[in-house]
């Protein structure tokens, strides 16, 4: 586009769309919210009521302009059934399971509609995405699953997503702006074929747990991460604090998997890569393992939580802690 | 399943097969009242290419090339150029507009192209007003205007079930009526064409022409079409006193009368009148000539209308449309002529009718003056045994010579075409004077009702001193055609349609009443134009278009007319209101907030009462309390009181 148009015109739009940034949401698409012009279908139906006006002009045709004139009606009625169409709609967001980079993040969006009357085909629209079309019915929701490409780890956010719709007629377009704080954790794209690493001098490869469960080491407090097995039930359902019990051995049998163990000429994204996929693998075998990053340690252990925390860590290395 | 997905609707997408019904169907239905009109061959085709594109959506098959519909489209235009000799024109144009349509609608897949149809389809409804406005064409509008737009509903996203898009569909047009009405009554109406359609070939016409021979008017009194109706001011005169002047006919080549263009084309010398007008309002319906039709002598005429120099009443532009107008006549008068013309009005063919010059002559010698002789004329119509008659025999080459001396049976053409005849050969100038007699008087609605079997055909003869004076020589055989009307004059046994026949009284008013119901349709709806447009709005108080009461009948009239669909809708779909513990409860909520307390969407009553006693421990126990209550009417059982809690709630300012 023209920079000398583009310029004022992305004024105009700052100016007028006023982006407050992201959102918790729910958000409520107000009058503030909603913005309705009409569409190209909209423009070529005008056209065609001054085609109908001329004509019966021409010819004298009272009922020709009864038709003309019940058209132009039924356009100002669509432009306010459009409008309502979208008016108080309430949109939240849902969870987003955390997906690897290089493959797309789902965002669930869900829709409240409190009133008395059903929305029809509201469509859902995040830059360079197709569209998900919704029904939502008369004081009922609907789940809209809005997916992104993620492209690199980290937190990804869904971006500004357009909602807007066409009902009844198409004639005229009605939009809203939701920016939705989702977050969805990207994590590192795992390295294509690659082993295990050796097992380190103070390390060795690990057994499948099973019966070792008997050297019992004593209670701590719960931390996120642990597995959900090694919660002290017994002492949970007395009080309201979680305990983890702990056992004394389950660190010598497992495998470290250490960022400097990578060749030296590797970067930060590769080292990060080869490490998520070591974690995904030693999960697969069913080994304990731990993670050593430059400023932080996970303690060895097993279980798809503890593969979610160090997938999160390194997802988030180096990143600003949100 | 509380939500389902769609396709994405973009431009692009197919269209679906229900879809493609839907627009079969509107089309079909927007075509349909044109076979009424348009040559057969044309519906048949439209209907084939219709049926052709319902066969692909049925089989799935896939829609005609490029290369054949090219060709097709060119042989349609050939078609129509062929038979009707053009491609403009009502018949023509309209003809090859709706076969266009349904070309458009066999390479119609995608919802792009189906939109388009739609627009089309929207003008298709249209057409069918260029041939005529009466109560039908408005049911038949307003049906089409629903299945179309229903059909377009369903592109964008509608409850998919037949009827509850056509509910819905409606819905939409009873809430577009205040607009439409609104629109109706102040959008200006601007008069005369902007073009004109070009001059049709073919095509029905009824009512006159501007020639006669033996018969045409004898086989326009079979119908019953009405010709126009006429609203008399003040009293109306008598029945034999409605002398409807249509075409005069001046030249006569021994079978046929026809109109002078010379006389058609000049103006008239001013006449003498005296006495009391008669002032009347004329709503014609279209018959696509020029002339009107007025009482006698108009003094009063339309200002798009003209008189001729033989005193006929020519409206400026063909009447293809119903057209109102005001007139004043004169029945008291003496019409004076062009001298020129009365050479005109003595001419005759030679060679014809040797016996009736001479018959002339004899009479003509006998009598004193010209009156006597003309009077002579009537008498022997009336005293001799001549017949008024629906089927006269036919005439030979020498049509008068036959009538009066053989056959003696006849309708008004022949008694008129002879009388004329008869006064040239004796010297007097005589012309025909074509239109209606008579009407009939509807009580109901208080208007007179001219049939087209109220054609009639008198004379007009020249006397000097006197001006042109009508003669009816009809009325010397058979007085009932002018004091009442052609059932009366007819003899029983003649075959009339039965709307014109003599009915039972509760038939008659029945009758009456919906030939009202059909002059207040065309008084109100096709005949509201400028003129009457001004009378209304005047009545409300606006004199101009331009002017601070049109503006604000437009903005009270728009606000009116946007409110019912405004009002319906915030009816319809007005929010659920939370049961008074809830609104109790939201209210503590919103209160709590503004002091920063606010409730997190995942915090129970209970957690959020604790915290936010804690944030303000100067209210822990109001708030505790409040909590309680509302934790006890929510959850702990049924018939709760709301009272309390609103109280409580009332009294809680933090």
């Amino acid at each position: 586009m023209n920079p000398w148009l583009s310029a004022p015109r992305s004024q105009f739009e700052r100016w007028l769309f006023r982006p407050i940034g992201p959102r918790a949401g729910p958000i409520v698409l107000g009058h503030r919210q909603i913005f309705i012009v009409p569409s190209r279908l909209g423009l070529g139906f005008a056209v065609l009521l001054l085609v109908l006006l001329v004509g019966s002009l021409n010819y004298e045709l009272s009922l020709g302009y009864v038709l003309t004139f019940w058209l132009v009606g039924i356009g100002h009625a669509s432009m306010y059934h459009c409008y309502r169409n979208q008016s108080r709609l309430s949109l939240r967001h849902g969870k987003c399971q955390p997906v690897f980079a290089g493959q797309r993040a789902r965002f669930e969006i869900v829709l409240d509609n409190l009133n008395r009357h059903a929305r029809r085909n509201v469509q859902l629209t995040l830059p360079g995405e197709a569209s998900v079309a919704v029904d939502v019915p008369a004081q009922g929701s609907a789940e809209a699953y809005m997916e992104r490409p993620a492209t690199s780890r980290g937190y990804l956010l869904p971006g500004r997503m357009t909602i807007s719709n066409r009902y009844p007629l198409g004639l005229f377009y009605a939009w809203s702006y939701a920016d939705f704080d989702a977050r969805c954790l990207v994590y590192p794209e795992p390295e294509a074929n690659v082993g295990l690493p050796a097992a380190s001098g103070h390390g060795r490869q690990g057994r499948h747990r099973g019966a070792g469960q008997d050297d019992f080491a004593g209670l701590r407090p719960h931390r996120p991460g642990d597995s959900l097995r090694h919660i002290a039930w017994k002492s949970a359902a007395r009080g309201d604090t979680l305990l983890t019990k702990q056992f004394i051995g389950s660190e010598v049998g497992s495998l470290w998997l250490r960022w400097d163990d990578m060749p030296p000429d590797f970067g930060v994204e590769q080292r990060l890569s080869r490490l998520t996929a070591w974690v995904l693998q030693a999960e697969r075998a069913g080994l304990d393992y731990g993670l050593r990053l430059p400023g932080s340690e996970l303690a060895p252990a097993h279980g798809p939580q503890h593969e979610q925390l160090c997938l999160q860590v390194l997802a988030l290395f180096g990143k600003k802690s949100a | 399943m509380f939500w389902r997905k769609k396709q994405p609707a973009t431009s692009e997408a197919r269209l679906g097969r229900i879809d493609t019904f839907w627009l079969i169907a509107a089309t079909a239905l927007c075509g349909a009242p044109l076979a009424l009109h348009l040559d057969l061959w044309m519906s048949l085709a439209l209907a084939t290419l219709l049926l052709w594109r319902t066969q692909i959506a049925l089989s799935g098959g896939t829609l005609p090339s490029k290369w054949l519909l090219a060709p097709l489209t060119l042989l349609a235009a050939a078609a129509v150029l062929a038979t009707q000799g053009t491609l403009l024109g009502r018949f023509a144009g309209v003809g090859l507009f709706s076969l266009l349509v349904g070309l458009k609608l066999l390479e119609t897949e995608h919802q792009r192209s189906a939109v388009l149809v739609i627009l089309l389809d929207y003008f298709l409804i249209i057409t069918q007003l260029l041939f005529g406005q009466g109560p039908w064409a408005a049911l038949s509008m307003a049906l089409q205007l629903l299945a179309v737009t229903a059909t377009l509903l369903g592109l964008f996203g509608s409850p998919s079930g037949a009827r509850q898009r056509l509910k819905a569909t409606g819905l939409m047009l009873l809430q577009a009526l205040p607009v439409m009405a609104l629109l109706f009554v102040l959008f200006p109406r601007i008069q005369g064409p902007l073009w004109r359609l070009p001059e049709e070939r073919g095509g029905a016409r009824t009512g006159l022409s501007d020639d006669m021979s033996p018969g045409t008017i004898a086989e326009l009194s079979q119908s019953a079409e009405t010709a126009f109706r006429v609203r008399f001011a003040g009293k109306r005169p008598a029945q034999n006193q409605l002398y409807w002047r249509g075409p005069v006919l001046w030249h006569f080549d021994g079978q046929t009368w026809r109109a002078d263009p010379l006389a058609t084309a000049g103006s008239p010398v001013p006449a003498w009148v005296k006495g009391d007008s008669v002032d009347y309002t004329v709503t014609l319906e279209p018959h696509r000539r020029n002339w009107l039709f007025a009482l006698d002598v108009p003094v009063r005429i339309p200002p798009d209308a003209r008189l001729s120099s033989d005193y006929q009443l020519l409206s400026n532009n063909p009447v293809n449309e119903l057209k109102r107008y005001d007139v004043s006549s004169m029945t008291h008068y003496l019409l004076p002529t062009h001298p020129g013309a009365l050479q005109a009005a003595l001419a005759l063919p030679s060679g014809y009718n040797p016996r009736s010059v001479a018959l002339a002559r004899d009479i003509r010698t006998r009598a004193a003056t010209p009156q006597a002789a003309v009077e002579a004329v009537l008498k022997m119509f009336n005293q001799q045994q001549f017949y008024y008659t629906l089927e006269p025999p036919r005439l030979g080459r020498n049509s008068v010579d036959d009538f009066l001396f053989a056959t003696r049976r006849g309708f008004c053409e022949h008694y008129a075409s002879a009388m004329v005849f008869l006064a040239r050969a004796m010297g007097i100038p005589a012309r025909v004077v074509t239109g209606y007699q008579g009407g009939e008087f509807n009580p109901l609605g208080n208007y007179l009702i001219v049939r087209q079997s109220d054609a009639h055909a008198w004379t007009e003869v020249w006397f000097d001193g006197a001006g042109w004076v009508r003669v009816d020589p009809t009325a010397a055989v058979a007085r009932e055609r002018v004091e009442r009307n052609l059932a009366a004059a007819l003899p029983e046994a003649e075959a009339l349609p039965f709307s014109l026949r003599t009915q039972p009284e509760f038939l008659r008013r029945l009758r009456f009443g919906v030939d009202n119901l059909l002059n207040h349709w065309n008084q109100w709806v096709i005949g509201y134009d400028t003129q009457r447009q001004r009378n209304f709005l005047r009545s409300i108080g606006i004199e101009d278009f331009v002017s601070s009461q049109m503006l604000a009948a437009l903005l009270v009239g728009g606000l009116l007319a946007s409110a019912p669909v405004l009002v319906w809708l915030w009816w319809r779909g007005r929010p659920l209101r939370a049961d008074p513990v809830q609104a109790a409860w939201l209210t503590f909520c919103a209160r709590l907030a503004r002091h920063g307390a606010s409730r997190h969407p995942h915090e129970g009553p209970r957690d959020f009462a604790r915290r936010a006693a804690a944030l303000l421990p100067q209210h822990a126990t109001e708030i505790t309390a409040i909590a309680d209550l509302y934790m006890q009417l929510r959850y702990g059982g049924n018939d709760a009181d709301a009272k309390p809690l609103r109280a409580l709630v009332r009294r809680f300012r933090p």
